[in-house]
């Protein structure tokens, strides 16, 4: 299925800024809301697990419904989880499309990795201390 | 046991660009035990600071990361920048003002290139200001006089949670009699949030349908209603005509703006057709516009850019000369095209906030990062070098939203340097390096 992710603020992310690697960041950054009915058409439930598909890269997030989210659509907070479906053209303005990466979603049952794990695909070397 | 308790007032909250003014904080034994006035994302701020922190400077080797000296930070620092073709100098977001005029002058003397996290926030909106100006004013004309606020693409509650109370909607007001039953609150977002629950009217729009929904307002306003469709971007006419007419009842009018505007479709564009708006109800009554500026000292950063180099961020001394093109020196796209082959991050988070691509970058060049508390971006760093924290530990000047610079104050003593002191001493080394060559 098709939708198209916004991302924004949310009082758990923003009360956790400075504690990126905390699981209360990993968990608030890496669940997606989801209309119910699409969550129903997937075929997943609260708190189970979609992968999220675009230009053949994908990311595991949790899924919550909520009635609020139109259909088509999904809020992820803003972080890396959200920043990793984003591409880098900004169209010549500096600004990339944070709000507007469309992804296909499917149901799964892979594991969500931690944002340390996640920096690690992208080059880095996780920090644990 | 005894313990020593101590309440310090008015400090200066260094989260969001409310710049709060009014906190209170506990102290037990040198610890920050209890904190007042602050919303939840400020307390935690405060509260969680010290558990946080990264004890000192650490170096990546190979795979494993070493633990380092100031010193051999500092060092580094120096020798990676002088020698870098195309330096990054980025963030500058949560730092005070007096750091962010050092990292002007130092993209200068190594022909790098300065960009604030404005880029990637509220870039968009001054390229509005610079093609169809700003008319903006104080937070404290909204408190005391505006009657209808708009908040659109922005969600203060969560975001900014004491703008409503301290500025808006829940704020006494000197010219109003009851403030709190006069003001009306209209919220424009492609979603249902904390904000539209509390509205007096509530738009939702369809996702990247801002400027559709702006150009038709406009037309309202200039008495060109027969030119909007029924339907706009999944706002019906008739609530577009009834939000026209409660913008052109109000004595006094305020849109606060936020990044589901500069982020979304058209971008600037957005922006300018929203300036324009309030343009146009200025022609009926008065209605001023601001940015929602989301870190503490982001609009400094645009402020102290601007003194220096001319230009309020994404300015790029490659040629020996400021050269300012968004789009083009902003540091998203600097990364994207793989073109900086060091990085000098400051204050701020790339790894949580940037598309992949430029992640990816980061992490293959050398990179070194100030941040008191390991972030996302510490993971793809080489060397992060920890530093006193503006407001807790550290005093300077910072901008709020609204463009009042407010002095911070220190109130504890950590032994952490300040960002200041660390950036002077590698601007001075760097200057006496480049003297010798």
């Amino acid at each position: 299925m098709k939708i198209r992710i916004n991302s924004g603020r949310t009082v758990i992310q923003g009360s956790h800024v400075d504690q990126k690697n905390s699981p209360e960041y990993f968990r608030e950054t890496s669940t997606i809301r989801l209309n119910p009915v699409d969550m129903m058409e997937i075929g997943i439930d609260d708190g189970e697990r979609i992968k999220a598909r675009t230009d053949n890269l994908s990311i595991v997030l949790r899924a919550l419904s909520d009635d609020s989210i139109k259909r088509g659509t999904g809020f992820l907070p803003l972080g890396p989880y959200a920043n990793f479906l984003v591409g880098g053209n900004t169209h010549s303005t500096g600004m990339p499309d944070f709000k507007e990466a469309d992804a296909d979603i499917e149901a799964t049952v892979d594991t969500i990795t931690t944002v340390g794990e996640l920096m690690q695909q992208l080059g880095g070397v996780p920090y644990r201390r | 046991m005894f313990h020593i308790e101590d309440k310090v007032r008015h400090i200066v909250c260094p989260y969001c660009g409310c710049l709060c003014d009014d906190i209170l904080v506990e102290l037990t034994d040198g610890r920050i035990s209890g904190v007042e006035n602050a919303c939840t994302l400020g307390a935690h701020k405060f509260l969680d600071d010290a558990d946080n922190r990264l004890k000192g400077p650490i170096m990546r080797k190979g795979d494993q990361w070493v633990d380092i000296s100031y010193e051999e930070a500092i060092a580094y620092a120096v020798q990676t920048l002088s020698e870098a073709d195309r330096p990054l100098l980025y963030g500058w977001s949560g730092c005070v003002t007096e750091t962010q005029a050092i990292g002007a002058h130092l993209a200068e003397l190594i022909g790098g290139v300065v960009d604030s996290t404005t880029s990637v926030c509220h870039g968009p909106s001054i390229l509005a200001i610079q093609e169809v100006g700003h008319p903006g004013c104080t937070l404290g004309q909204v408190k005391n006089r505006a009657d209808t606020i708009i908040y659109w693409g922005s969600n203060p509650i969560e975001a900014h949670p004491r703008h409503l109370s301290r500025y808006t909607n829940y704020a006494d007001a000197y010219f109003l009699h009851n403030a709190f039953r006069e003001r009306k609150v209209i919220v424009f977002d492609v979603r249902k949030t904390a904000t539209s629950e509390i509205a007096s009217e509530f738009v939702q729009l369809e996702q990247g349908g801002d400027y559709h929904v702006l150009s038709a307002l406009r037309a309202i306003v200039r008495g060109r209603e027969d030119v909007v469709p029924d339907m706009v971007a999944g706002v019906p006419k008739s609530q577009l005509i009834r939000v026209a007419e409660m913008c052109k009842k109000a004595k006094f009018g305020a849109l606060f703006f936020g990044v589901g505007v500069t982020m979304t479709g058209g971008k600037y564009k957005n922006i300018r057709n929203a300036i324009e708006f309030v343009d146009e109800l200025n022609r009926h009554t008065k209605w001023t516009i601001s940015p929602m500026r989301g870190h503490s000292n982001v609009y400094g950063s645009n402020e102290v850019f601007t003194w220096i180099t001319g230009y309020p961020y994404a300015v790029d001394y490659a040629r020996g000369i400021a050269f300012y093109n968004p789009g083009e020196t902003t540091a998203v796209d600097i990364l994207a095209r793989k073109e900086a082959d060091a990085a000098l991050i400051m204050a701020s988070d790339p790894g949580a906030h940037f598309p992949r691509t430029c992640c990816e970058h980061l992490a293959k060049i050398p990179t070194i990062l100030f941040d008191p508390y390991p972030s996302a971006t510490t993971h793809l760093c080489t060397v992060q070098i920890p530093c006193a924290v503006n407001g807790i530990d550290a005093a300077g000047t910072a901008y709020r939203m609204d463009g009042i610079p407010i002095r911070t104050r220190k109130f504890l003593e950590t032994g952490y340097p300040t960002d200041t002191s660390l950036m002077h001493e590698i601007y001075e080394q760097i200057r006496e390096r480049k003297e010798h060559v």
